[in-house]
């Protein structure tokens, strides 16, 4: 038998399509996030880019493993000072290897320097290409990308809710229509109650005129 | 027979179902009353939540720049400021120079009162704004004008021993004529002011760094002392600092003062040009500030449009739960009495 609706099928939905479906979007928008922070070397292009500010901890580096990205997302601990890394790595460049100066930006160590800074936040609002898998709309921006991802969620939200309001609403009618059929009403009941009280006095009535009848019979053939 | 089609259970059901529904919605309308905002702000929105989102995060943004631009607004100004001190300094170090062509200034005189004049000249140009440097550009820690170091003398010494022949302390430096002593300011002199000396002897200015004071639109935010203007004015003084005072025939100090007399009027120029600079990027820093904040009052209006519930609409709403509410009370009351028993 194949379970369509109710709460058994709900929870399978969610587990099975919905939740799946919303772990690969935030994964894309987490790997998205990387990409955007991550590092290109600054003189040989054959050099492969790095990641930045946020890391993924899962270990496979290559196309900073695209399953569990988000689970895996953290702050480079090069430039996370409670880990003992230096915050002005994020002005300088080269966080992932800050021993190798092909990926430092900042090569007079000027501490004015802003040219990385700015690239961050042009890079934040510049396409680039997400998992095309999730189901969202896969070259644009992280800030786009976490916009569609807000509008798909509650965008489903909304129309589920809406269904469920639908469902409910549809369940009182049916509740009312069962009980008006299969149930009874007190007052007909009691008028019925009523009209078999009556008819069992008028019996006993007639019953005790029959025997009062018996009874003067009696009296006279005595 | 049954007479009605309607059972006491669903009776009794249906009012106790519409109360529920009146108070969810009572309590919802109570909350959103509270805080301003509708209570479910996602599912009232739906797929517009996303543009909300959007001019919430564009709002932040904003107000980072703007508050970003006022600090570069006070950077300028203090810039300004310190290139207005420096237009005064060299301003009298002119009429000193002056006086001391017409002979009104003797040669010692003007020794003095160029290394007084360059002192509030260096204290002008190693300006600073919350710990940083103004002129030194993205080298913030570095002064923009180191002074006249020992190195700095002693490179200006080995040049015009290059020249000349002959130390500066030399007595025989009278033989230097004028116009000898012209071309050597112009040429060997001038080139110790060039990159990468400059960066290595004198100043530990760099350039100065972009920001970002708009949508898409940047900025230097600030002047370098790597500027030709800055440089001739610190050559005009260190000119006079370093060879003045040599046993120099009339006519080569004449050549000298005439030379130190032109790098300050160019200087002056330069600094003259900077200043307008400045004030230009002044105005459009305050335009472009203005063109954010209005944008941000803007996407503020929008967004409270989509998040804020009207007050007037929401007090008629609660006036309007409250009667349906109570009439719902009366009703279930009045319908549990009207039972055929209680007629018995």
């Amino acid at each position: 038998m194949r379970v369509a609706s109710g709460r058994l099928a709900g929870a399978i939905a969610v587990r099975d399509s919905i939740l799946p479906q919303h772990e690969s979007q935030l994964n894309a928008l987490a790997s998205g996030l990387v990409e955007a922070f991550s590092e290109s070397p600054g003189v040989s292009g054959n050099l492969a880019k790095l990641p930045g500010i946020f890391v993924l901890t899962s270990g496979a580096a290559a196309d900073y493993g695209r399953s569990g990205a988000a689970a895996h997302l953290a702050i480079n601990q090069n430039v996370d000072p409670l880990l003992g890394g230096n915050v002005f790595l994020v002005r300088d460049g080269a966080i992932s290897d800050p021993e190798n100066p092909d990926y430092v930006a900042n090569t007079s160590g000027a501490p004015g320097y802003s040219e990385r800074l700015l690239a961050y936040i042009s890079n934040l609002s510049s396409p680039q290409m997400f998992d095309a898998a999730a189901g969202l709309p896969s070259d644009v921006s992280v800030q786009d990308y976490s916009n569609n991802l807000l509008t798909f969620v509650t965008q489903r939200r909304q129309s589920t809710q809406a269904s469920v309001d639908e469902t409910r609403a549809n369940r009182e009618q049916l509740a009312a229509a069962l009980s008006s059929a299969t149930g009874v009403n007190l007052d007909d009941e009691m008028a019925r109650l009523l009209q078999i009280e009556n008819s069992y006095k008028a019996t006993t009535k007639l019953i005790s005129v029959v025997d009062g009848l018996y009874e003067s019979l009696f009296a006279a053939i005595r | 027979m049954r007479t009605f089609g309607v059972s006491s259970f669903s009776q009794a059901q249906i009012n106790r179902t519409q109360l529920q529904k009146l108070q969810f919605e009572y309590t919802t309308a109570l909350a959103e009353q509270s805080s301003g905002r509708k209570a479910d702000l996602s599912l009232a929105l739906g797929s517009s939540y996303a543009k909300f989102a959007y001019l919430d995060s564009n709002i932040r943004s904003i107000g980072a720049i703007l508050s970003s631009n006022a600090t570069m607004t006070a950077r300028f100004e203090a810039t300004e400021e310190a290139l207005r001190g420096m237009d005064e300094v060299s301003s009298a170090y002119r009429s000193a120079l002056i006086a001391s062509k017409s002979g009104a200034l003797s040669a010692a005189g003007l020794q003095v009162q160029s290394s007084q004049l360059f002192e509030s000249l260096s204290g002008f140009m190693n300006s600073t704004l919350g710990g940083e440097y103004l002129l030194s550009g993205v080298n913030s820690d570095q002064p923009a004008l180191r002074g006249v170091s020992a190195d700095g003398l002693a490179l200006v010494a080995s040049s015009f021993q290059h020249t000349f022949g002959m130390s500066i302390d030399d007595p025989n430096v009278s033989t230097i004529s004028g116009d000898s002593m012209s071309v050597w300011i112009e040429e060997g002199f001038a080139s110790l002011f060039e990159s990468p000396i400059w960066e290595d002897i004198w100043s530990g200015s760099g350039d100065p760094a972009a920001a970002r004071v708009g949508d898409g639109q940047f900025m230097k935010n600030g002047v370098s002392a790597r500027d030709p203007a800055l440089r001739k004015l610190v050559m005009s003084f260190v000119v006079i600092s370093a060879v003045g005072a040599a046993n120099l025939s009339e006519e080569a100090l004449e050549g000298l003062v005439n030379k130190s007399l032109g790098l300050v009027e160019e200087g002056r120029e330069g600094v003259t040009s900077l200043r307008t600079g400045i004030g230009s990027r002044l105005s459009r820093l305050d335009e472009a500030s203005q063109t954010l904040a209005s944008r941000r009052d803007l996407y503020s209006s929008l967004s409270s449009d989509m998040a804020e519930v009207d007050v007037m609409e929401l007090s008629m709403r609660i006036e309007s739960i409250r009667s349906r509410l109570s009439a719902s009370y009366a009703l279930t009351a009045r319908l549990s009495d009207l039972s055929l028993a209680n007629y018995l």
